[in-house]
């Protein structure tokens, strides 16, 4: 227990060089994300359990084999989310072939409302699941850097290391996403 | 939760999986960098070979040819220009594929690697590698490859007052040229003092303007040509090394030259004067002697 204790303390980097010497390390890492990267998975894609463990173990396996490649010129949780990410991006077809919805927990869609210029009514009116139905309608490139500022609160420098597109690009594609689920949102929901 | 990270640490172990090691990663970075330059230094070397097409270009005989538009869309080397913005495509290619690259807009990649292709390119042309790299590759090329201006028949247009070929014999006053496609003409000229001498212009290729029938040539202009290309192609970053060698070039022939300078024609005066007086010398003597005779 002792142990375990001494491994929350250490720091991502001080986790990594350890996992590098020894792979047994290598569960802290998995432990420290698995929640943080379950929750970013099913708010993305909403897929389910199996799907997001397939996902998971081949996105850890990917990271441990890499893990060399990490050399602190980003921070450590922007690296593994973009490994996840990637993974999932590879999956995603398959899910997409079925149809998808996505998934937000209880306080996840008033950050978002907070966010999105919608009309008093019409935010008074929304509820989780409409918001979920208007942000899975919404294309991929604007679903994702929602996401990841809004509800997994990433800045804009580690959304750019996640996504591999400059922080420029970033924060237009936010704008531009938060216009896109506003116009969503009063299309379907605001006059009815 | 317990059995992701048990499940990943079993596999690792039953799959007995490593990390890879940390050179695999600088190497791969390594060669994207080095792609690159390579692409960037390749790109330079074919603008390079596009700019020195256009500062090789004889220019002077633009309005005899079509004009600047047509002289200057003939001048481009579209292999080269081609090659050239393909290498800087592929560059921005490469250097997009380095490490932290992501972090800036493709476009701004591309600028960079379009500035650093026309600097190296700039910078080739001037210290005149490019040429020497023109005159090495334009014999060994296809012709496709070249500029149309050094292309065999571009200067070859009699009904604009212009041909060239190879002269292929010299007399005092005319040569006969042979054009690309084999046809001879008889180029008449007046020869002047500082015309280059026979040996300076047979069985070189010369650009010639003026006018005449299907046979004959009458020049009023007539330069030498880089011996190295396939068509005729005027020597410009050269010409002063040539013309310290003896080889003329651009000569006018018809028009008035420029009044000589006063010391050129006290010169001119005392060589005649001289000439007179060698003419008149052996009379004189020959006088002297029959009078001494008598």
């Amino acid at each position: 227990m002792e142990q375990i204790q001494d491994y929350r303390d250490k720091s991502d980097e001080e986790l990594v060089a350890l996992a590098l010497k020894q792979s047994d390390f290598f569960a802290q890492i998995v432990k420290r994300y698995e929640a943080k990267l379950t929750a970013y998975l099913k708010r993305l894609f909403n897929l389910n359990r199996e799907d997001i463990e397939d996902i998971l173990q081949e996105a850890f396996v990917k990271v441990y084999l890499n893990l060399n490649e990490f050399d602190g010129d980003l921070k450590f949780s922007s690296w593994i989310y973009r490994i996840a990410h990637n993974q999932a991006i590879s999956s995603w077809r398959k899910v997409k072939a079925r149809g998808f919805s996505i998934s937000l927990d209880e306080n996840d869609w008033q950050e978002l409302t907070a966010e999105i210029d919608v009309a008093d009514e019409v935010s008074r009116g929304l509820d989780r699941q409409l918001i979920a139905e208007a942000l899975a309608r919404l294309p991929l490139k604007y679903r994702e850097v929602l996401i990841l500022k809004f509800l997994e609160e990433k800045n804009y420098k580690e959304i750019s290391d996640i996504l591999k597109k400059p922080a420029g690009t970033i924060a237009t594609l936010i704008n531009r996403g938060k216009k896109l689920l506003a116009e969503e949102l009063k299309h379907h929901y605001g006059t009815d | 939760m317990e059995q992701i990270s048990e499940q990943i640490l079993n596999e690792i172990k039953q799959r007995r999986l490593s990390p890879r090691p940390r050179w695999q990663f600088l190497l791969l970075n390594s060669l994207w960098w080095l792609a690159a330059g390579l692409t960037v230094v390749a790109g330079g070397l074919s603008l390079a070979l596009v700019i020195n097409s256009f500062n090789t270009n004889d220019w002077a005989w633009a309005e005899y040819n079509g004009g600047w538009l047509s002289l200057a869309i003939g001048a481009l080397p579209l292999a080269w220009l081609a090659a050239g913005l393909g290498l800087s495509l592929f560059g921005e290619y490469n250097l997009h594929h380095t490490k932290n690259a992501y972090r800036w807009k493709p476009i701004w990649i591309l600028l960079t690697v379009l500035i650093l292709t026309s600097g190296l390119a700039f910078g080739l042309e001037r210290s005149g590698l490019a040429e020497e790299l023109d005159e090495v590759l334009s014999p060994n090329l296809p012709s496709f490859l070249l500029a149309p201006t050094d292309q065999e028949g571009f200067w070859n247009k009699p009904e604009r007052g212009l041909i060239s070929g190879k002269v292929v014999e010299e007399k005092p006053d005319s040569v006969i040229l042979e054009d690309a496609s084999g046809k001879t003409w008889q180029v008449e000229f007046e020869q002047e003092p500082d015309a280059p001498t026979p040996e300076q212009r047979l069985g070189k290729k010369i650009k010639v303007f003026g006018s005449g029938d299907a046979k004959k040539f009458k020049a009023k202009q007539i330069k030498t040509c880089s011996l190295n290309k396939v068509g005729c192609h005027l020597e410009t970053k050269t010409n002063n090394k040539k013309a310290a060698a003896g080889q003329v070039q651009g000569v006018k022939l018809n028009d008035k030259q420029p009044e000589k300078k006063e010391a050129d024609k006290h010169d001119e005066r005392k060589v005649d004067e001289e000439r007179i007086n060698k003419q008149k010398g052996p009379k004189d003597n020959s006088e002297t002697n029959s009078a001494d005779r008598e």
